[in-house]
């Protein structure tokens, strides 16, 4: 019977047992695997190679003497010796796997922040700077589609211009600039917007779900998105409050003006929930009908088809927008339509402007530690 | 223009002209076409029935040739063309629909 196979009782029996206080102490760590009372550095130097000495060698009994006649109390033996150096290599192996784990992460840490770097780069230059600090641009993660990031970048360029109009025209209507240069910068306002409509049409047809979900726009103007956009009905309410004093007239067509609108808003937007049953019925047809008269190819050109209609709907939407505005300098007066300008202005920069103050806005924690009064 | 008038034949060999002359408001279409359901939604939503001609793909193409100069949907009022859903749209902004309406006698409900 080889030593390695003979249990704690037989060695004890033959007489190894109640020999040094180091084999002592091994014995006590191969009895319990969880054992903690190793204290001895000898025995373990670390606590990786203890597992690991546990884990490997707990099935082969106690380590003890070779050979019974050779044990001395205070000399340990070869076997212990041998026990000792196994531990120390087993410890030093998984220190170094451990260090090359830990290479490993830091190279991945690294990675991912380069990666991130890269992203946000991509994103930025095409996506204006201005306001969208700490605010996510909602993941246009997908390839690289060159009109969508034509038009952020175009976007952004608008946006910058717009602040420099609103300035312009703060600065004219404090300033009491006359009817003309008033007039010409309210044109000048007209025709930004209608820019505007201009780009999202040509980018609407590089990717009409980027335009139709307002993927371009700081989040909490997306709160407020109606088919690609601002709600023309909204657009009045921004209006309205800053035209006053307003003739009995001008208010007639004003109120008319929202009627019509509201009416029209609505009539598009039931079209827009047609279009979405149509599409949900082209596409949720049943798995288990196995006549398949349509293949999946098929259906999906179906789908497609109903699709195109919504380039149609985010270009009729755009219409209503610049539709209202162009009404509304119909009825109103130059100086009118100047304070229109501004407080649309003014309200879309305060409407960005949230979005990054409320993603950096201070969180109440929640102060419960347990306090009991 | 009559000659394919009457190549076309539409609700019983009816020509577009005979479906105007006959309905103050005509709207041309294709057949399940969005833009002409959010024109005749409107349209009800003024308080008008629309008579909405839809045409198959065959016909479309002569259709569009005869009537509809700038594409489908498009809509007649009174004999008259008016044009797409941004035409109606604007018209509708500024105020006019409603008197264009009366003037080709059609039925408010």
């Amino acid at each position: 019977m080889n030593i390695e196979s003979m249990g704690m009782v037989e060695m004890r029996r033959m007489g190894m047992y109640d020999g040094s206080h180091q084999i002592g102490i091994w014995a006590d760590c191969f009895k319990a695997e969880s054992s903690q009372n190793t204290s001895s550095s000898a025995v373990l130097e670390e606590q990786d190679g203890r597992i690991e000495n546990l884990s490997e060698d707990a099935h082969q009994g106690i380590v003890g003497p070779s050979k019974p006649y050779e044990q001395e109390a205070s000399k340990p033996s070869d076997k212990l010796i041998r026990r000792l150096a196994q531990n120390r290599e087993a410890a030093r192996k998984s220190r170094l796997r451990k260090k090359a784990y830990i290479q490993q992460l830091e190279l991945s840490r690294i990675k991912l922040a380069q990666l991130e770097q890269e992203v946000d780069k991509v994103r930025n230059q095409g996506v204006y700077i201005g306001e969208h600090v700490g605010n996510s641009t909602a993941g246009y993660s997908g390839s690289v589609n060159s009109g969508i990031a034509a038009f952020e970048l175009e976007y952004g360029h608008w946006i910058e211009e717009l602040s420099r109009q609103i300035c312009e025209l703060r600065a004219a209507l404090q300033g009491s600039a006359s009817e003309i240069e008033l007039g010409i910068l309210v044109e000048n306002g007209m025709r930004h917007y209608e820019n505007l409509f201009r780009m999202k049409s040509i980018a609407a047809k590089s990717d009409v779900f980027y335009i139709v979900s307002g993927l371009w726009k700081a989040s909490a103007e997306r709160f407020f998105l109606w088919i690609g956009g601002f709600r023309p009905s909204a657009l009045l309410k921004v209006l309205s409050p800053q035209l006053n004093p307003l003739t009995e007239q001008q208010r007639m067509a004003v109120c008319n003006l929202q009627l019509s609108l509201q009416q029209a808003e609505d009539a598009l937007s039931h079209g827009l929930e047609r279009l979405q049953q149509a599409l949900f019925e082209t596409l949720a047809v049943d798995p288990l009908n196995s006549s398949g008269r349509t293949s999946y190819m098929g259906l999906m050109e179906q789908a497609m088809l109903k699709l195109e209609a919504l380039a149609s709907f985010v270009d009729e939407a755009d219409n209503l927008r610049l539709g209202t505005l162009q009404r509304m300098y119909q009825i109103l007066t130059i100086r009118q339509a100047a304070r229109g300008l501004l407080a649309l202005g003014d309200y879309l920069r305060r409407l960005r402007a949230l979005s990054p103050l409320w993603a950096a806005r201070p969180r109440q924690l929640s102060q419960d530690h347990g306090n009991i009064i | 223009m009559k000659k394919m008038a009457a190549a076309l034949s539409l609700d019983g060999g009816e020509s577009p002209e005979m479906m105007m002359a006959e309905n103050p408001v005509v709207v041309f279409s294709r057949r399940s076409c969005c833009m002409c359901q959010v024109m005749t939604i409107l349209l009800s939503m003024v308080g008008v029935r629309a008579k909405v001609v839809e045409w198959e793909e065959e016909e479309a193409a002569t259709g569009e040739v005869m009537v509809a100069e700038e594409g489908m949907p498009v809509v007649f009022i009174g004999g008259e063309r008016i044009g797409g859903l941004e035409r109606l749209m604007g018209m509708h902004l500024s105020g006019r629909l409603v008197s264009r309406l009366k003037a080709a006698g059609a039925s408010f409900h």
